[in-house]
This record gives C-alpha cells, structure tokens and sequence, in this order.
C-alpha cells in the first residue's frame, strides 16, 4: 500500500528532501540560502513555463481532435464534423484548459509521468523514450564540437587581432624579417579563413547545408547518410557470438557527423566570435599591462590573464547555448530524416496539434537550460569570489 | 443439366493429373476480372491446382512475434482460396518492396493499400466490385439487409480460424462499445442509428440497415477500415467475453480489460496507428512470452514485424487467402521495408536513386522533370496519371458584406468570372500543359461516364468580351471612371483572394487573380495557412473561396455532402455557411437558401438510395451534374495529371487508371501478384 503510494508520488519527496535539505543547511549557511533561493526559483521557473507552453497550444486554431484529423485528411479521405467530434471526445478535450494542465502536472510532479499524447495514443514517456536523450546528445555533440573548435582558435583569432601581416621592424636582419613575415602571413591566412567559414556558418541555413550535402552523395551515387544506421545495420545487435561488432559502430559514426556538424557549424562560427570578443576585451585591460609590466609574457601571460578570465562568462551561457542549438535542430532533423525528440515537436506542433507531447518536449528543453543554468550559477558562486562577493553581497 | 455435371465430371477424372494452364494477362478471369474461385477455375479449365508456397516463408513466420511453427500449406489456406490470374505472368517469390512513408500517420495509405484487403473491392476498372475476404454477397430486394459469404477455413495470420463472428464482434463490441470508440463515425450507421450486425453462421454475416443504402457495398470496396478484428484474441481482454478480463490483462500490467483491448486494437480502423511493436516494445514482448500474439493478427498480405518511429518492417502473411492461376500462394513479395522521410526533396532524391520500389502519394507535379530525366539512372519508369478532383473556385454566397452577397448571388456574376478565367494558360504554367480545363460538375468527371462533355467544357472557355458583357448586365460596372467595376451602388469592388498551397497552387491563384483584375475586377492575393485559411472559411470571413474538389461517383453514391450547403467538410471548400445554419436549425437562424438547393437535396437523397451503373442512377446524376454546372456555385479550373513512380524490377505492376486516394490507392490493382524481378 505504501510502496505503490510512494512509486506513485516519488518525484514529489525527491523534490521535497531536495528542498529540505537545502532549507536546513540554509540557515547556517549563506551559500546554501543562495541555492535555496535558486531552486525554488527554478522550480518555479519551470511552473510557469509549462503554463505558457499549455496556453499557448491553446491559442493555435484548431485542436488535437481537429488537427490530428486533418492530418489523417492529407491521405485523401472523406472527413465530417461528426469525425471530427468523434476525435475529440476520445482525447478528452472536452474538458477545460485549467483540468487539463492541472492534471498534467500534477502527474509531472508526482511521479515524472508527462502525459498521455493524443494523437500518438501512447504515453508520453513512451513515445519520447530515448529520443529526447538522443537530441540530447545530439546537441551535447554539437555543443563539444563548437567548444573544440570555437575556444582555441577565438583564442588565437584575439591573439592575431593587432598583428601586423609583414615585419617590419628596422632592428631584425632582413632575413629573420623575411622569415617572420612568411610566418605571420601563414597565421593571419588561417585567421582569415577560419573567420570566414565562420561567417559562412552563420549565413547559410542549417537545413540547406543538411540539403547540399545529401545532395553531393545523390550525385555521387553514394548511398544518402539519412537517418542513424543503413539498411544493412539498422538491425543487427551491438553484439553478436563474435564480440562487438565494430561494422556497426563504422556505420553509426558514418551517419552521425552530418547532424553533429550541421548543427556544429553554426554554434561554431558564433562562439568563435564570442571567444574572439571576449578575450580582446579582457586584453585591453589594466590588468593585463600590469602583468606585462611585472615581466609575464607570451603564454603564461595569456592564458593567465584574459584567457581565463574570459572562460566564466562562456561557461556561464552553457544552458543558452544548448538552447540555441536545439532550437536548430528541428528542421535539421526532418531533412536527415532523424526521429529525436525535435522531430516530434515538429510533428506535435505543426502538424497535430498535440499539446501533452509538445509540451512535454518544450518542458524539457526548458529543464535541461534551467538546470544547466542553475549548476553553472552555484558552481561559479562556489568556486569565483568575484560572483561569490556580487551574489552573496 | 444432368448432363453438364457428368461432363464436367467426366472432364475433371479425364485430365485428374494434368496440370492447370498458365492463365495470365489482362483478359484473363472468371465470373469477375482477373478472379476465379478455385473450383470456378478447375471447373473451367478441367485441371486441379498443385498448390505451393513460399520457400522461405517458415523464415518469414519465425518473425511474426507469437505464431506456432506452420502447417502444411492446405492447413493454412482456405478451402475456396481465391486464385488471382496474375496481369503479366506468374511471379517469382522473394524480394524487399521498398517505401517512403512520412511518419508513422502521415504519408502512408500508399503502402497501406499495397497488403490491404476487405470484404471486397473495386477492379481496375474502377466500377465493378469483386470478391475478396467475402466470396460472394446478396442484398435483399429493397438494399436494407446485406449478406456476406465468408471462406470456409480462413484462418488469420497467427492460424486462428477467421469466421463471421470476427466482423460481428468488430462491430458490435468494438465499434458500438463506448469504452473503446466513443462516437461511431457516421458511415457505419444507418440513418444515424446502428446497424444490425449478425453472424448467421460461421460463413455469413448479415448487416440490416434501417433505410436502403446500396452504396454500403461499394463503401466496404473504398474504405481502408477492415471490417474484422481477431475476436479469439480480443474476446480474452473483452468484459463482455470474458468475466476475468481485467484480472487477466492487470496480470499482464494493464490498468484493465478494455486498456489491453485498446493496446492491440488502437482505437481506429486505420491500419497505420501505432502497433503495440511501437506503442510499447516491452510490453509487446512480455504478451508473447504469455501466449499472446506480439501484434494483432491480420487478414492482410504482409503483417508488421518491427515498428519505430523510423520506420515499418512487414513481412508477407503465410495464412494470406489468395493463390495464383499455377496454385503459388501470394503474396510473392517477401518483405515490405517502410521509412519515413519527412522532407519531400530527400524523397525526391531518393527516387533519383532508385532506392525505393513503387511511390504515388506525395509525389508531385513539379517534381516529374527531374525524375523523369534520371529515369535510367535509377532504374524506373514514371507514369502520369489524372488525379481525381481539381483546384476550384467559389464565391462566398452568403457573405458577410449584404451587398457583396447579392452580387455573388447574381449567375451572371458567377458565369462573368468563370469566363473570365484563362484556364489554358493556368494549364500550362501551373501543370505543363498536360491537364485538362474541366467545369466543376461535383462529380469527378473521369469516374463517372454519364458526365457529358457538354457539361464538362460549359462556361470554361476564356472569353474576356463575354466576361464584361455579363459583368455589366449583373450592374458591376465602372461608376467613377478609374478603370475599375464598383458595386451596383457605386461603392468600391474588391476582392481579397485568400488561399492555402493545400488547396490552391500559388501559379492558379495569381493567374485567376490577374484574369480577373484585367476584366475590371481588381483582385488581391494573399497566402495563409491552411489552418486560417480553414478557421476563416468557417467562420464565413472569406468572400473567395479556393481548395481541391471533386468525388468519385462511388464516393457520391453513399456521401452527397458536397452537394448541399456548405458544400464540404471543415477541410475543403465550404460555401454558403448561413444556407447551411438555416437548414440545420430548421429556419430559425441563417439565410433561406434558393429553391435550387431545396431541388438539389431531393436528387441527393434519390441519389443514395440507387444502384450506381443502373440506368435510373445515371439519369438522376447526370441530372445533379446539370444542376451543379446550372447553378455554378463552384467553379472548375484545370484537371491536372500526378506522377505515379514505379521500379522497373517490378513484375505484374499496372499503372493505376487515377492518382488519387478515392479508390484506397493502389488497392484495385491487385499488389499481392506483383513481384520483384531479380537483377
């Protein structure tokens, strides 16, 4: 009796200790209060943000009923108003707004169950499954990719920002000049170049990209790398009588990259513009001829001075980032032909309407940023006194 | 008559062992096109089939979750299998039928129709019903009560027997149960009240009716709702079957009977919502290791093994009911592979690639160039076929603004601006002068033949002269001289065109708006979405209206909603909303509709209660065509033609006569005969 009480209501005690817990080390301690105050924000947060999801689905025309109708009506066939009420008395949407999200997150809170999806005719946690983790990862993917590229050369890019592209200085012999110059003009090449396939990157649309390279296999009469695996090893297991099955893996990695760098690219070119941005910035600062001053120079000097200072506020917009690329993914999804968890936000809420999955979906995108932002605020409270002094006062 | 049993007798001991000619082509057939039942064709042809199957169809059965080692081939087909005398030769078994799909709803009924069957169907003639899982049926003298022969020894694709209790258990404890379809959609009622569904005998079933409906056959042969379900294993999870349903399907972790009802049977008679493969894989695996079947079973001829939200895997039904002319078991097709695509150039591309077998749906117009010049590339061949229903036009009868509607209301307004259109040229940009300036007659012209060609071609010939001589006898003149009509009382005459892509292609609209504007009547275009496009029709904001129209004569033999005020669903073009409320309140709000319409209901309601092909349906139709063109409420522009795309490895493939969804796709030409050539 009590098991099922607490398998049905587990989320809330989690919820609940959680906040507990962080109360009572909160009056002892001033940190704590401050992530106190943060989690209850974010909870709340979250609230919010599905009541906006919810109201919002409501104010489209039409529908599940309607919408999941007129979806089956592309096929061609008859459809009546009596259809059409049919639909909607199955997905119980006759019922009002207020029940209806009441009792979505309710459940949500309760136990983790996000709902029931009208026009899948399946639980949501089922129909989501593992796609929203393989979005996740997707975009986690993408987020590396970015970050690996993005940081060292934003960071050589700043460094290049003033360089001349010849020596000329009279005091050098005319051949360490002419070394020097042949030097510089490599590193200000790369630096041009990598800025502007980065400007590309912000110019061209994720899907044309996505278009452009399938196309490229079309004419080459290369099988199109859409979706996860091939044909031949969409079935077979990870592992077989003869150990791991390595074919697999090769074909997975041969599909991956496209939506990884697709979605990549993109994030790619703006960070490296932030990094750029920001490293010149710090650069300029007293601090910094201080440092020169005191004899610090070539690495030491960057990486220690603007170089780390310029870090926080990168690590700070994680949770927008992962926001930004997801908001890319979508479409991206659709011309690779994935089924993540974007797709079905595609499908949910251009085509049927279904409010419980699409808000589901928005709930967790909103989730992993709230998170994400909520773990970067405490850890950079913890670990920088500069935002330490500034939020704890 | 003595004598023709001892001869047939005589006939048959006579050639005991020889075997049956190789009856092929597209003459060949019994009492229906391209059938014979089984003794129907040793009868005729004084030979017994050596029947013989798959030879990797015990392969292809381990694969369907659930099902027992096969029987013996004679164990698993029925007694009076129906042999299919195949269009070209006979096949080879084997292959993949390769696919696209949009999602798991959307995008589908092209392969959906490829393993579909129902009690019966239309031939590729598209106007005779033949038999398919029902072998013969009678209606009674005045079409209220419908009887089905079934097979003797049909079995569904786990071995169970199919009886006649399966079609009475769909309807009565599926259909008519409110704890699994709330609200029974209006073609399986009578007169809005329930049939009578009863099984006689293990063969016959009976459906009595409380008013003739003749069409109720012809619906059976369009519809993609099967009228069966597997009563051996939903009768287990029924209460009204089983007293310890809930207990049973609470064991199995559902919350009752009726959810494990749902789980196999989904709620809809479409064949394409979610299996319990993809609902809940787990679940699906723990029924199967308790006996029960992984999926529902089905009567089809490919049954879904695998489900994702990538894709289908089906693989070909070894219980299927149908052989061909030499006694090989169909479907020769071992596989169906579906994958969805949601991006039409992908499609396209993969067309290009040839990496897929046959496609019609979704394949569209402006994409026959590129696919037709990488014909050889791919290995395929494209066929462009007419498409039912055409874009058409209307103004807005009962709009908003009074004067605007008694202009609208004016014939000679409506004839002015059909005139007025240049369908030639719309045929030519829009649809690269392959299809056919055509009047919106409510029939689609190209399936029904009483439709003349004098009706066909009224009032659509490009004639500006005639468009202003008309324009100003309906006193939509020029009142200030600025080179534009007004309205009769001098105020200003415009008309904002609102359309969806849905309904309209953008080329059409601009061309009508253009053609319009240049007779005097100054005409704005704007594109919305198909959702405000719909919402604004229906809240009766638009005064023009635009969206695909055009049934099948089998479709308004049993359905004449296009015919009567508003003229469609929510999702096409409606006209004349406020004649539609003052009809359903019985005058108390609205607008009184003309005569005409009170007319047109009568011929309606005579419509649906005759046999369509007899001489009587074909005069009161051609007499609903008459009126429809008389009245013009609706216009018609061009009848266009859509690519059908097809491998060239594939065997016994007919080109459909249409390209539409009307006659359930690819379902009257017979895909269970069709087979993959190997390379």
């Amino acid at each position: 009796m009590i098991g099922s009480f607490l398998a049905s209501t587990w989320l809330f005690w989690l919820l609940l200790s959680v906040g507990g817990l962080l109360f009572w080390r909160s009056r002892s301690s001033q940190y704590f209060g401050f992530v106190l105050n943060r989690y209850l924000l974010a909870l709340l947060t979250l609230l919010l943000v599905s009541a906006i999801v919810f109201s919002l689905m409501e104010v489209l025309p039409g529908d599940c009923a309607e919408k999941y109708i007129a979806y089956k009506n592309t096929q061609g066939e008859t459809i009546t108003q009596a259809d059409i009420d049919a639909e909607r008395v199955r997905m119980g949407l006759d019922k009002p707004l207020v029940h209806r999200w009441a009792s979505w997150i309710t459940d949500l809170t309760l136990r983790g169950d996000l709902g029931f999806s009208c026009a899948k005719r399946q639980s949501v946690n089922v129909a989501l499954g593992n796609r929203f983790w393989m979005s996740f990862a997707f975009c986690i993917g993408g987020l590396v990719f970015a970050y690996l590229i993005a940081v060292p050369f934003g960071i050589f890019s700043a460094f290049m920002i003033n360089k001349p592209w010849t020596d000329r200085n009279p005091q050098h012999s005319s051949a360490k000049r002419l070394l020097n110059t042949v030097w510089l003009f490599v590193q200000k090449a790369i630096d041009l170049k990598l800025r502007i396939i980065s400007y590309l990157g912000l110019a061209l649309p994720n899907f044309l990209l996505a278009l452009s390279i399938i196309l490229i296999y079309v004419f080459a009469g290369e099988s199109t790398p859409t979706g996860l695996f091939s044909d031949q090893w969409r079935d077979q297991p990870w592992f077989n009588e003869s150990g791991f099955q390595y074919g697999k893996l090769d074909d997975f990695i041969a599909h991956i990259w496209l939506p990884i760098f697709v979605i990549g690219w993109s994030a790619t070119a703006l960070q490296l513009q932030t990094v750029r941005a920001l490293v010149v910035d710090e650069t300029n600062k007293l601090y910094v001829d201080a440092a020169k001053a005191r004899g610090v120079s070539g690495v030491a000097l960057w990486a220690g001075y603007p170089v780390r200072h310029s870090i926080n506020p990168l690590f700070n917009s994680v949770g927008f980032d992962f926001q930004r690329v997801y908001n890319d993914l979508p479409i991206v999804a659709v011309v690779i032909g994935l089924t993540d968890s974007a797709s079905l936000l595609i499908e949910a809420l251009a085509m049927t309407n279904d409010q419980e999955l699409a808000a589901a979906i928005l709930f967790l995108v909103a989730l992993v940023v709230i998170s994400m932002n909520f773990v970067t605020d405490i850890v950079l409270a913890a670990i920088d006194p500069r935002v330490r002094r500034s939020v704890l006062g | 008559m003595k004598a023709i049993i001892a001869t047939a007798a005589l006939a048959i001991t006579g050639n005991a062992l020889a075997a049956c000619p190789t009856v092929t082509g597209e003459e060949a057939g019994g009492a229906y096109p391209h059938l014979f039942e089984k003794v129907e064709f040793e009868s005729k042809y004084g030979c017994k089939l050596n029947l013989a199957q798959n030879p990797s169809i015990a392969k292809l059965n381990m694969r369907i979750a659930g099902n027992a080692d096969l029987p013996s081939l004679e164990k698993r087909l029925p007694l009076e299998p129906l042999v299919v005398a195949p269009f070209q030769s006979i096949g080879q078994y084997g292959g993949v039928l390769k696919g696209i799909s949009k999602a798991t709803e959307s995008g589908t009924s092209d392969l959906l129709s490829v393993r579909h069957v129902n009690l019966v169907r239309f031939s590729d003639d598209l106007q005779t019903v033949v038999p398919n899982v029902a072998k013969s049926w009678q209606w009674n003298s005045d079409y209220t009560e419908l009887t089905f022969n079934l097979r003797e020894g049909h079995k569904w694709s786990d071995g169970a027997p199919f009886t006649a209790q399966d079609v009475e258990f769909w309807y009565n404890s599926l259909l008519l149960d409110t704890n699994v379809i709330k609200k029974v959609k209006d073609r399986f009622l009578s007169d809005g009240k329930p049939m009578k569904v009863e099984a006689v005998d293990a063969t016959t079933v009976k459906f009595t009716l409380s008013s003739p409906k003749p069409g109720l056959v012809s619906n059976f042969a369009l519809d993609y709702a099967q009228p069966f379900q597997p009563k051996h294993l939903l009768s287990k999870f029924h209460p009204e079957f089983n007293k310890d349903a809930d207990k049973l399907a609470q064991s199995l972790g559902f919350k009752n009977g009726y959810e494990a009802v749902i789980f196999y049977y989904g709620q809809s008679d479409w064949k394409d919502v979610p299996t319990p493969l993809l609902k809940d894989n787990a679940r699906s695996q723990a029924l199967v290791k308790a006996g029960f079947a992984g999926t529902a079973p089905t009567l089809e001829s490919h049954i879904v093994v695998k489900e994702t939200l990538e894709g289908r895997e089906l693989v070909a039904n070894p219980y299927f009911f149908q052989v061909d002319t030499a006694g090989n078991q169909l479907p020769y097709i071992n596989e169906i592979s579906e994958v969805y695509i949601g991006d039409e150039n992908i499609q396209t591309a993969k067309m290009i690639a040839g990496e897929i077998s046959y496609k019609s749906q979704a394949v569209n117009l402006p994409a026959t160039p590129v696919l037709l010049e990488n014909r050889a590339t791919g290995d395929y061949e494209l066929a462009l076929r007419p498409t039912i229903g055409q874009t058409a036009f209307a103004f807005n009868l009962t709009d908003k603004d009074l004067e605007k509607r008694a202009v609208f209301n004016d014939l000679n307004f409506r004839r002015a601006m059909s005139v007025a259109v240049n369908r030639q040229q719309i045929n030519e940009i829009a649809f690269f002068g392959l299809g056919k300036p055509t009047q919106y007659t409510g029939f689609d012209a190209d399936t029904a033949s009483f439709v003349t060609e004098e009706l066909k071609s009224s009032w659509i010939q490009f004639d500006p002269k005639l468009a202003a001589q008309l324009l100003d006898k309906a006193g939509v003149v020029d009142k200030n001289n600025d080179g534009l009509r007004d309205l009769p009382s001098g105020k200003k005459f415009e008309l904002n065109f609102l359309y969806a892509t849905q309904g309209a292609p953008t080329e059409v609209v601009e061309i009508i708006a253009n053609n319009w504007t240049e007779v005097g009547v100054k005409t704005t275009i704007k594109e919305v979405t198909s959702d405000e496009y719909r919402n604004s029709q229906s809240a009766n904001d638009l005064s023009v209206l635009s969206w695909t129209m055009g049934r099948p004569l089998a479709t308004l033999a049993t359905n004449t909603e296009t015919l009567l005020p508003p003229y469609s669903s929510f999702f096409d073009l409606r006209t004349g909303m406020l004649w539609a409320q003052y009809r359903e309140t019985k005058g108390a709000e609205g607008v009184k509709p003309p005569a005409t319409v009170d007319e047109m209901q009568k011929l309606a309601d005579r419509f649906v209660t005759l046999q369509t092909g007899t001489k009587e349906s074909n005069e009161v139709g051609l007499e609903i065509a008459k009126r429809v063109v008389d009245d013009l409420f609706i216009m018609g522009t061009v009848k266009a033609v859509a690519p059908v795309y097809y491998s060239r490895a594939m065997g016994n493939f007919k080109v459909p006569t249409t390209w539409s969804y009307d006659y359930y796709r690819m379902y009257p030409y017979l895909p269970s005969q069709w087979f993959l050539n190997a390379k």
